[in-house]
């Protein structure tokens, strides 16, 4: 058993094959048995936590997912172990969600992190910077005079790294 | 691994860095204001504070267009994204598209991204263009093109003089007007003139000018060195990256297609599903399935690219239950006309044979006959029903009877239509008139006598293809299939103008004297006003009516009868018993043959077709072949 102690003082006990889905914890207690100390985990508070712990206990059992190598398209990327039960997870609100997914690069569970950016990403797709701003809460601060000049934005850009 | 490499900088210092250098995000449709919604609680904008790992994540799981969108949303993503530096967020972004060649070196990856996922016009930003000029690293729409492209009569102006097959500036050939031309864009054009212009010195300008080739084969090879192995320059390689990015952009255009066709097979299969469902229409949806789902696959709400939710299906249901019901009595239509159109088929070969019955007998068209109850009780059954040939059988000891029955029903309405429009008394016999002894069709202008213009063909009114009908309406079914409507008496005409004067001659009354009267009469007459030096015109009175519909117009020179004085009749005697034995003669030849099984015998017909025995052999042997015996007994067929 692995247990932790997060930032708000809850402390959590997880069975081993759970806890060492987080790199974090696997590094810490150094691929050995029972860690009798709890890990202290600064940057995660208990709700996030028990989001996380839902998570692994239910990837508890999957098997090693191969290295994708980069460059691979989208398409065969998201068809990776993402099932309807991830789906279903990972709909949450905006905040819990940049939580999980800060959480997931710190306790460095790379399904998890690719889970939450992979969910930001469908939010974002197929929007227009307005749309975006509208969705995200994202204050436009362009000037009138930027505006105007936005037009040939790209015309501009074009030339950046010539 | 990915993560260990990246340093875990903040994207927000950065950023400033990017706002300091001045790199612009390009057109952005924020102009339009942004409404804020203060329940929706937002954290993208803590993005840029968020290690640069996650926002590399995030861009690995969108397209190009959706970076640059995002870049455009504020000065911080603006200014963190058109960093040289975050190149690989672009790069990770590109390689979820797949097959799109790399970014080229004289485009940076923004504006690569711009310039093939952005739809709008380079030049006035008018959105929906869809044509990207590879080789101008531009799009313009149709009004821009002619001036942001320029012909090759601009390459010499103001340019350097030697262009030839070595250009400084990209150009491509235009095929879409009458002859194909070199055009370039103006804007590559202006930057060569101007720079160009202020370089005076000659050595200066042979410098610039191997410079821009040096750049431009620079730029070449590195597209080329894969496809192409040379020593020499060759400027067709200038096109190497427009042609890939064609070749992808074709190719982006089918997988397009594939994708927005795998979606509308999806819906139609949960359509079909929620049809199925719904427990009223498999039937249907069977019929369909063996027709290769005609016509559902075409109804406007299935064939959407547009995938089908619960929510959807609740919107479409009803649409598409009234959809299905019509699809289903669109098909009963048409089984019912094609049964009809089969049936009635049978039914002119069922005639046919009957004919063979009576030989010589005068015989109503087929649409007629359809009409009649006998025949009706036979085709207006349920459509499921095969109705063969055989099914008419019982018919043929009727026919005759038929035949009668419609021939005095339909004299009956000439008599009456005669009657009406010459305002004869009742008791007279229409047809003994000798006013009546043979009638004019209005349409066509032809003589005919009684009981031929029973069956002549103006009676029958043409039904075209197309026309509307109602398949359950018996009649109009008829009138499809067999492309005429049923008999119906047409503006017939006698030829009382042209024989009451002769009747009047004869010493008889107009609107009594019969044909049997003029025959016993049996006076001969002579036409006054056909002046011929010498020769007297003497004629019965059958020929003078003939004489006068054919040889006068009465309006300009009407016949001017009188009965022949005792000299002239006297003198037409021999004549008159040699004229009536040729007459008689030509009858027996076949000059007067016509068909009483097609409409090629009518008399209309007959003079072009059955004017001697040769061609009425020839005629029944091309056209009644499924009659004809083999015999050559014409008088079974023929009177």
């Amino acid at each position: 058993m692995v247990t932790v102690v997060v930032s708000d003082g809850v402390t959590f006990t997880m069975e081993q094959d759970v806890a060492f889905q987080c790199g974090l914890i696997a590094d810490f207690a150094g691929g050995g048995g029972d860690q009798e100390e709890p890990i202290p985990i600064q940057a995660v508070n208990s709700t996030v936590m028990r989001k996380v712990i839902e998570y692994c206990e239910h990837h508890r059992n999957d098997p090693p997912q191969p290295e994708v190598p980069e460059g691979t398209p989208l398409e065969r990327k998201d068809r990776r172990g993402r099932d309807a039960w991830d789906k279903q997870f990972i709909q949450v609100e905006q905040e819990l969600l940049f939580e999980i997914i800060l959480a997931a690069n710190y306790l460095n569970i790379k399904p998890l992190l690719d889970l939450g950016c992979s969910q930001v990403a469908e939010m974002m797709k197929g929007k227009t910077p307005a749309e975006i701003q509208q969705m995200f809460n994202i204050v436009n601060g362009f000037t009138a005079d930027e505006e105007a000049q936005n037009g040939e934005g790209e015309e501009k850009a074009r030339n950046l790294n010539s | 691994m990915r993560r260990s490499k990246r340093t875990r900088k903040s994207a927000a210092s950065q950023a400033q860095q990017g706002e300091a250098s001045g790199s612009n995000a390009g057109p952005s449709s924020a102009k339009t204001p942004v409404k804020r919604r203060r329940s929706l609680r937002g954290y993208l904008k803590d993005l840029p504070e968020m290690p640069l790992d996650i926002l590399f994540e995030i861009c690995c799981h969108l397209n190009p267009m959706d970076v640059l969108n995002l870049a455009r949303t504020n000065k911080a993503f603006r200014a963190l994204l058109m960093r040289k530096s975050n190149d690989s967020f672009w790069i990770a972004a590109r390689r979820n598209i797949a097959h799109l060649p790399d970014c080229p070196p004289y485009l940076s990856e923004p504006a690569y991204a711009n310039l093939v996922f952005g739809n709008y016009c380079h030049n006035c930003l008018r959105s929906n263009v869809r044509t990207i000029h590879w080789e101008f690293r531009a799009r313009y729409c149709t009004h821009c093109r002619p001036t942001a492209m320029m012909g090759e009569t601009h390459f010499f102006h103001g340019l350097p003089p030697y262009q030839g097959s070595n250009p400084v500036f990209p150009y491509m050939i235009d095929s879409s007007r009458r002859h194909s031309h070199r055009v370039a864009s103006a804007a590559d054009l202006n930057a060569i003139k101007q720079k160009w212009q202020v370089i005076k010195d000659t050595d200066e300008r042979d410098a610039w000018i191997e410079e821009q080739r040096a750049l431009t084969k620079q730029i070449l090879d590195v597209w080329s060195n894969l496809l192409l192995s040379r020593s020499t320059f060759n400027p067709l390689t200038f096109h190497q990256h427009s042609n890939k990015c064609r070749t992808w952009e074709t190719a982006k255009k089918a997988a397009r297609e594939d994708e927005l066709d795998e979606i509308k097979r999806v819906r139609f299969e949960t359509i079909v599903e929620k049809l199925r469902a719904l427990g009223d229409w498999d039937e249907e949806l069977e019929i369909m399935e063996e027709q290769d789902w005609w016509p559902l696959t075409r109804h406007p709400l299935v064939r959407q690219s547009k995938p089908l939710t619960d929510a959807g299906w609740e919107t479409i249901k009803e649409g598409m239950i009234s959809g299905m019901e019509s699809m289903r009595r669109a098909r009963l239509r048409e089984k019912r006309t094609l049964a009809m159109q089969d049936r009635f088929h049978n039914l002119h070969r069922a005639s046919a044979s009957f004919r063979t019955d009576a030989p010589g007998e005068f015989f109503p068209e087929d649409r007629d006959l359809a009409s009649c109850e006998e025949f009706r009780t036979i085709i207006d059954v349920d459509s499921d029903l095969d109705i063969d040939i055989e099914h008419f059988e019982p018919l043929r000891p009727l026919i005759r009877d038929i035949v009668n029955r419609w021939k005095d029903e339909k004299t009956a309405i000439f008599v009456d239509h005669i009657r009406n429009k010459y305002e004869l008394d009742k008791d007279v016999d229409v047809l003994s008139l000798a006013a009546c002894f043979a009638f004019t069709c209005s349409t066509c202008s032809l003589t005919l006598s009684f009981p031929h213009v029973l069956s002549h063909t103006c009676y029958y009114r043409t039904v075209r293809i197309g026309e509307r009908y109602d398949p359950d309406d018996y009649e109009s079914c008829a009138d499809l299939a067999m492309y005429a409507a049923t008999w119906e008496p047409n503006e017939f005409a006698t030829l009382a103008n042209h024989v009451n004067p002769i009747i009047s001659v004869c010493g008889l009354d107009t609107k009594k004297a019969t044909q049997d009267d003029m025959d016993e009469r049996n006076a001969l007459l002579v036409c006054d006003s056909c002046p011929m030096p010498g020769i007297k015109a003497v004629m019965t009175w059958r020929t003078a009516v003939t004489h006068a519909s054919k040889g006068h117009i009465a309006q300009i020179r009407p016949a001017k009868w009188r009965l022949a004085s005792s000299e002239e009749e006297f003198s037409v005697l021999p004549l008159r018993t040699v004229s009536e034995a040729a007459t008689r003669e030509r009858i027996e030849q076949g000059a007067c043959w016509y068909c009483t099984h097609c409409r090629y015998g009518s008399p209309y017909s007959r003079a072009e077709y059955l004017n001697d025995k040769a061609s009425v052999i020839s005629h029944i042997r091309e056209r009644l072949v499924f009659v004809f015996s083999g015999s050559d007994n014409l008088t079974d067929f023929l009177r």
